[in-house]
């Protein structure tokens, strides 16, 4: 029996030790590149996966999107993809989480399973994690190499603020804003914001609640409350173990700083105004205007309630529940931009939709044809390749309205399908237009976008928020740079990381505490102990790094030399910025 | 079945089963046969798997003692970190959320153990004293069936059943017991939530083993005790229930033994923000930090003292079982 034990625990060594050895640990971020041949920079680099006869070479390509909502469910057989596949060869396996949590990511890191590209949420601290533990090939050692004409595509604003401390940059980002399309002083639309339901706003209107005061809101949707017992008077976003967004665009309503008169770092959790939004938030609760069944409701329920026009007042980010806001609108149920002002009457002062991007995409040093994948990318955020994901084929469904290529419309047959013909409906859905949105530079798409052909409904959802531009500014600085070769990055994470679990519980129990002061002051008390201090001199430290980077001084609009407040006193916004069948 | 065999009290039967046994015979050296062989390669992969499956993660246990947090590969965490000592234990008994972790963990699971355990037995003994074999399976055909479906399509189910809109709901203003509709998924109705849902779920499945159990009682000790006028009332608590006593044990003390583990999956689906007093257990904890949020560390150390209090459990499990019944599962 001894010797049984012995032999196990001896097996059980070794075993050890043979995982140990054949386990595949990251490395560094050096330049230590396959061998594949070097591609010349004297054309398109995609040009040069042609062979001699002028085919593209078929090749796989596995592709993680951390998005459960990301979905391209025609590809390979829609006109897009055939032409992506006829231009690089790539033969791309997508797979998306089922769930939003960061479990599926955290697996396949934790584990090293990672696939060829990962496109994963810019702001995820993983990001830099798998860059400075060496699990990503720097693009820049990849495009020297095999993509140099990738160089002049470049945009050299998002791509310096995705270089991290070793000079490189791992990763291009989606449905970022350029200087290279959009000017830093272009007025845009906010990200979130709220929106009424315009027909039973006028009727609180008519009883005198214009609701743009916290009283007047409160009181607004009582009243509505009260005429329509089965509606839904104020809906939130989903509450998750993230936060709530609509919490974000409250603080931005009253104007909760994120910074102080002298620029510095300020965590918005502890300033007064977002107090006072905490506040709001508590009264609309007791007073019954916030559903119990808010609290626990998940995206799509949400999603249902707008569909149906059971909502009043909504503090959702339009963008995620456009399909919601469309159904009502089929049903003539109409929401407009809403206006609610601090108790100083402050003007809203609210993130425009302009960022540094959404998700991140990089190549990892598992991808089995590096030199391939980076041509496949630089094909994707060409100017070309903007076209093609999201007008398809020139001269199918667009066609240029001048030599010079200023711009572009539909093509007779994409708005004659657009205008009910049925076969060049069913034409149109086998284009597989806005499916690949994983590179997808909207500042470039939205500069070109053909407008003629549009329907009422294009007009309603590209204009909904655009009467709140002018209380829309760019939140650039508060997408902080973390320096991540400081020895105290990963505590600090991990302590933000719980502060943060935490918060998103504590926001709930504040919303809905018989003392919100209390449970607010415990909640921050709790932060504390999890060394919020350091975390927020760190901040402060990136917050510092990243206006230098942008080369502001301060970057709260408030504290800006050149805010002035704007003069329009209307409850919904200036309708002045709507666009219609033209561009501006 | 193997009958649960207690060291102090071996009953005739027991002694000539061991005769026979090959367990009886194991000191005997005896030479390797071809049919030896045979039953060797066969019970291997049983052993080799619960040897990569079981004991060899184990090694992994090492991460509570280093500080590997921050680490993306787990291997790296286990190889490159710093020893740690004690650091990630006293890091978890001191957090905030120790005690209301913990408490819902063990109150959640005694709950369940209260009254989840003793339902399928009930429900085996009166499926059993049913006279109509047809509806008897029938019966059991429905309520196994519910087990077959994941938590995740049978909790979306049931919470589109309870929701605000949902038929409960409706049921309930409808007959007036309510004015408005309940939202289910606030703290205070968490654990019973969890203890109905478990129950539709798993009492059928979970009978199964009784079942069994009862159809292997030998049918002439009811003749017999129905010939001494004995009711179905007599039968069951002087036949049923001592026959199955020994199978009742054994479940048991598994189940006293698992009282630190909640179907993740089904706290999971049930989990929302607001009922997170409630709803936050040990399992759900582990996954937020551990996996979502890669602090590899501190929740295997969580892992590690729950693994250590099972294993205690286990022993009292056993312990008190053998003294009151004289039936042990060691």
């Amino acid at each position: 029996m001894k010797n049984l034990v012995k032999r196990m625990l001896l097996m059980l060594v070794f075993s050890t030790s043979l995982i140990s050895c054949g386990s595949e640990t990251g490395g560094n971020g050096s330049a230590d590149l396959p061998d594949f041949p070097a591609t010349p920079g004297d054309k398109d680099s995609w040009e040069y996966l042609k062979d001699e006869t002028g085919k593209v070479e078929e090749w796989d390509l596995e592709w993680y999107v951390n998005d459960s909502t990301f979905a391209w469910n025609s590809y390979g057989s829609d006109r897009v993809s055939q032409v992506l596949k006829e231009k690089t060869g790539a033969n791309i396996k997508f797979t998306v989480p089922v769930t939003d949590d960061g479990q599926k990511l955290s697996t396949l890191i934790s584990g090293n399973k990672l696939p060829d590209i990962i496109s994963v949420q810019c702001w995820y601290s993983q990001c830099s994690q798998l860059a400075s533990q060496g699990y990503l090939y720097a693009l820049d050692d990849l495009i020297e190499k095999w993509a140099p004409s990738f160089k002049a595509k470049e945009q050299e604003d998002i791509w310096s603020y995705f270089t991290e401390g070793d000079g490189k940059c791992y990763g291009v980002p989606n449905f970022a804003y350029s200087t290279k399309y959009v000017n830093d002083t272009d007025k845009m639309e906010p990200n979130g914001c709220l929106m009424v339901r315009e027909d039973w706003y006028n009727e609180a209107l008519a009883e005198g609640y214009d609701m743009t005061s916290a009283t007047s809101f409160i009181n607004g949707c009582k009243f509505i409350q009260s005429k329509h017992t089965d509606c839904i008077p104020f809906q939130l976003d989903a509450f998750t173990n993230e936060g709530n967004e609509s919490i974000d665009w409250l603080s931005q309503y009253f104007c909760a700083p994120f910074e102080d008169k002298d620029g510095n770092y300020l965590d918005t959790r502890t300033t007064e105004r977002y107090q006072e939004m905490l506040e709001f938030l508590n009264n609309c609760h007791k007073q019954g205007i916030i559903k119990s069944a808010n609290y626990s409701d998940k995206a799509s329920a949400i999603r249902t309630n707008i569909s149906r026009g059971k909502c009043f007042v909504t503090a959702v980010t339009p963008q995620d529940y456009q399909t919601a806001y469309l159904n009502a609108y089929g049903s003539n149920i109409n929401y407009v931009p809403l206006i609610l002002r601090n108790k100083d009457n402050q003007a809203p002062i609210l993130q425009d939709i302009s960022g540094n991007g959404y998700l991140l995409t990089m190549i990892t040093k598992n991808c089995k044809n590096p030199h391939k994948a980076i041509k496949l990318l630089e094909y994707l955020y060409s100017e070309e390749g903007q076209r093609l994901v999201a007008f398809g084929v020139e001269g199918e469904s667009y066609q240029w309205d001048n030599p010079e290529h200023t711009s572009l419309s539909w093509t007779d047959r994409y708005v004659s399908g657009v205008n009910g013909n049925t076969e060049d409906q069913a034409w149109i859905n086998t284009l597989g237009l806005f499916s690949m949105t994983l590179q997808m530079n909207l500042a470039y798409i939205n500069k070109y976008k053909p407008l003629n052909g549009r329907k009422d409904t294009d007009i309603y959802i590209d204009n909904m928020k655009r009467p709140l531009t002018p209380y829309s500014y760019n939140f650039k600085p508060t997408f902080l740079k973390h320096d991540t070769s400081k020895p105290n990055y990963f505590q600090t994470i991990t302590n933000y990381n719980k502060i943060k679990t935490k918060w998103a519980e504590a926001l709930v129990e504040i919303i809905r505490s018989n003392n919100w002061k209390e449970t607010y002051d415990n909640a921050i008390n709790y932060a504390k102990r999890q060394k919020l201090d350091d975390v927020i001199s760190f901040y402060s430290e990136s917050y510092k790094n990243t206006k230098k980077l942008l080369n502001v001084e301060f970057g709260y609009p408030q504290n800006r030399p050149d805010y002035h407040e704007p003069t329009w006193k209307g409850p919904h916004g200036d309708f002045s910025y709507w666009r219609s069948k033209t561009h501006e | 079945m193997i009958p649960l065999l207690s060291k102090k009290k071996i009953n005739p039967y027991q002694a000539a089963l061991s005769e026979i046994s090959p367990l009886a015979a194991r000191h005997k050296k005896k030479k390797i046969t071809r049919s030896n062989i045979e039953l060797l390669v066969m019970v291997s992969l049983g052993i080799i798997f619960i040897a990569v499956f079981a004991y060899l993660p184990m090694f992994g246990l090492i991460l509570a003692f280093k500080s590997g947090d921050g680490y993306l590969n787990i291997m790296d965490a286990i190889f490159k970190s710093q020893w740690a000592g004690f650091d990630n234990f006293a890091a978890f008994f001191e957090d905030p959320d120790f005690k209301d972790v913990i408490l819902n963990t063990i109150g959640l699971n005694t709950l369940q153990l209260c009254i989840n355990f003793p339902l399928p037995i009930i429900f085996a003994i009166l499926l059993s004293e049913l006279p109509w074999k047809r509806i008897r399976k029938v019966i059991q055909v429905i309520t196994y069936f519910p087990y077959f479906l994941s938590w995740i399509i049978y909790g979306g189910i049931i919470l589109a059943l309870i929701n605000s809109d949902g038929i409960v709901n409706t049921i309930l203003i409808n007959l007036g017991i309510v004015d408005e509709a309940v939202n289910f998924g606030e703290a205070q109705y968490f654990w019973a939530t969890i203890i109905i849902t478990s129950l539709l779920k798993g009492m059928g499945w979970g009978s199964i083993i009784y079942v069994a159990a009862i159809a292997g009682i030998d049918p002439q000790l009811y003749e017999a005790a129905d010939m001494d006028g004995a009711t179905r009332w007599h039968r069951i608590i002087h036949i049923t229930v001592p026959s199955i006593a020994p199978t009742i044990v054994l479940f048991f003390i598994l189940s006293v033994s698992g009282i630190l583990n909640n179907g993740f999956d089904h706290i999971w689906t049930f989990q929302n923000q607001i009922n997170l007093a409630r709803s936050e257990v040990l399992d759900t904890f582990i996954y937020k930090y551990g996996v979502v949020n890669l602090q590899y560390s501190y929740t295997t150390a969580a892992g590690f003292f729950k693994s250590v209090v099972a294993i205690v459990l286990l022993g009292v499990g056993n312990f008190i079982a053998k003294k009151t019944t004289g039936n042990g599962v060691f």
